[in-house]
């Protein structure tokens, strides 16, 4: 028990713990405890303990949650997918590698009104992959590229992980969402840059479709109109601060089961099973964060944040070294733990350190969730492939991740863009 | 997360009220209508508070605290449905590279330590409610009593340190028996 009052050892078993397969909330919750009464004591421990999952439970800021969730998962039951991928299909179905693009675009659009990265890519492998497929796209170029444009469900708002992100940080979080949506686009064009690029590069020689009429290009758009409204609605009310982000995200749920009986697609059964996802959702997400903010007692009183600052600042405390080295524990943390609890476990830690060092925490939330982002795509863990590859049984894991290799590299230049020129992510909140 | 996971979220929203092989229907059909009507409630009092204030100028006294008291109620009661559906989110790097015949020892061990953790925030949930409950705590302006939820969350924890030691045992018999 004394042992644990050292953060190394603490964190030895937390790792020991994860890799033999205990859930990470309970992981969190149990090392978080022990440690935190090998330093203060039982009675003060475990009160604690009940004060961060009752009081936090009942946080207000935490409703906006199971708001988005629902607005996620109705959105995903409305089928505005088929519509978003079938407009996108219209405009670009001419060029090479056209449907690859298409994709990417569909998944940017869909990732504006849904939160997660694993939902997005889920729901569009079943309308994007067969159609790649009847064309002869090889099974690589069109699953990385469902894979990758998946990605944008976390960056693009509504997103579930900024929404963790500002709580933990305590950032506004209304300026995160429009903070993500100049680097979401810019990773939109990444995607289908790289799209480009292999299918030039690989030489694959794709069918294309003749060039539609720009009549029937445009009432294809009409398709789009839902997920427009939605967002304008949604991301509009929080940037004109007619709506604070939880009723943004009420607003946005009622929206969102309002599009799913326009598109004749309520039942009650699917809208309880819709619901009912959502519920557990919330429940295995806020458990995590319990766990994670009573592993963040025990950080805190271990005087981890200290050691982690003389940590951080090895390389020299400027700017880039500092960033650099925090990039490098991400990349081997990915390896390991999916993003969610990546971030839950990291971010208490990090950012008072990079605070102190005069970094502005919106700009950082945006880097942390770009690099989740990269982690979800490269292997081992890589859980966007992973969506793809249960989804898909006669796809290799390989083959997907062979074909995500141009993703990623256009996702390194992005984080190098968004180091150079933080503007891109504090342009918009800087106008709210 | 597991595969299994993936693969609802492909197939949609159509599957998850069907209980799995082994499970009795209503304990998950009950979960499912309750959570599922609180978070209707949730919406729905966002909704009006909003319409309310701009449109009719009055917006919903103790919409705040309501939606408080029930999301911390959607978030335990969710916890057994995560439980009974095993979904907590885990690593599988090493494990999954473990023989197959170990897995059910694997897992029966790791469900008595997931229980014992549930259980001691059971039971310290049930100690905060009774304090709670001995200053009498009731909300800003509805003046409703807060404790009966914290010992809603207490029960529904100890309830789902139950069903992880159900589920644990359910599995692991079935693999002896195959």
């Amino acid at each position: 028990m004394e042992m644990l009052a050292s953060w190394p050892v603490g964190m030895a078993v937390f790792f020991a713990l994860l890799l033999v397969g205990l859930p990470i909330s309970i992981a969190l919750t149990a090392i978080g405890l022990l440690g935190t009464v090998s330093i203060i004591g039982w009675t003060p421990a475990l009160s604690l303990l009940s004060t961060t999952f009752f009081e936090q439970g009942r946080n207000y800021s935490l409703s906006v949650l199971p708001l988005f969730l629902m607005m996620g998962n109705f959105v995903v039951q409305s089928g505005i997918a088929r519509d978003l991928y079938d407009a996108a299909h219209a405009w670009l179905r001419h060029r090479k590698g056209g449907l690859a693009m298409a994709t990417v675009i569909a998944c940017g659009g869909f990732s504006s009104v849904c939160g997660s990265s694993m939902a997005t890519a889920a729901t569009m492998s079943k309308i994007a992959l067969p159609s790649m497929r009847r064309f002869g796209y090889p099974d690589d170029l069109s699953t990385a590229s469902i894979a990758a444009g998946g990605t944008l469900g976390i960056l693009i708002p509504p997103s579930v992980i900024l929404v963790f992100y500002g709580i933990m940080t305590q950032q506004d979080i209304g300026k995160l969402f429009l903070a993500g949506i100049l680097p979401g686009l810019l990773g939109v064009i990444g995607y289908a840059l790289a799209v480009s690029i292999t299918v030039k590069f690989r030489g694959f020689d794709l069918r294309t479709e003749d060039k539609l009429p720009l009549g029937t290009r445009l009432r294809a758009l009409k398709g789009t109109a839902g997920a427009m409204v939605l967002f304008t609605f949604v991301m509009g009310g929080i940037y004109l601060g007619v709506f604070t982000p939880t009723e943004s995200a009420g607003m946005g749920a009622a929206g969102a089961l309002l599009l799913t009986v326009l598109s004749r697609k309520f039942t009650w059964r699917a809208t309880f099973a819709t619901l009912f996802d959502s519920a557990k959702t919330t429940a295995m997400m806020f458990f995590i964060l319990f766990g994670a903010l009573t592993f963040t007692n025990y950080v805190n009183l271990s005087g981890m944040t200290a050691d982690m600052q003389a940590f951080l600042t090895i390389f020299g405390d400027g700017p880039v070294p500092v960033i650099l080295t925090i990039l490098c524990i991400y990349l081997v943390l990915g390896c390991v733990l999916e993003g969610l609890s990546m971030i839950m476990l990291t971010v208490p830690i990090f950012y008072p350190v990079v605070a102190s060092l005069g970094f502005d925490l919106i700009w950082f939330g945006i880097f942390v969730v770009v690099i989740t982002e990269i982690s979800y795509i490269t292997p081992p863990v890589g859980m966007n492939a992973f969506v793809l590859r249960s989804v898909n049984r006669d796809v290799e894991l390989w083959t997907i991740f062979r074909g995500l290799g141009a993703f990623v590299a256009m996702d390194v230049v992005r984080i190098i863009l968004l180091i150079a020129f933080p503007g891109i992510v504090l342009f918009l909140p800087s106008q709210m | 997360m597991s595969e299994g996971t993936a693969e609802k979220l492909a197939d949609g929203p159509v599957s998850p009220v069907d209980a799995g092989p082994g499970y009795r229907r209503w304990p998950r059909r009950a979960l499912a209508v309750i959570s599922g009507l609180i978070l209707l409630i949730m919406m729905a009092l966002t909704a009006v508070d909003v319409v309310g204030r701009y449109v009719l100028n009055s917006p919903l006294i103790g919409a705040t605290e309501l939606t408080e008291l029930l999301l911390v109620s959607v978030v335990f009661i969710g916890l057994p449905a995560v439980c009974l559906d095993d979904e907590h989110v885990t690593v599988d790097l090493v494990t999954s590279a473990l023989p197959d015949w170990i897995q059910p020892f694997r897992k029966a061990l790791l469900a008595v330590i997931t229980a014992t953790v549930l259980a001691v925030i059971a039971w310290r949930l049930w100690v905060h409610a009774d304090q709670i409950a001995s200053y009498n705590a009731v909300t800003n302006s509805l003046r409703l009593p807060v404790a009966p939820v914290a010992r809603l969350c207490a029960a529904t924890t100890a309830a789902s340190v139950l069903i992880t030691l159900y589920v644990a045992l359910r599995d692991l018999r079935t693999a002896l028996k195959g």
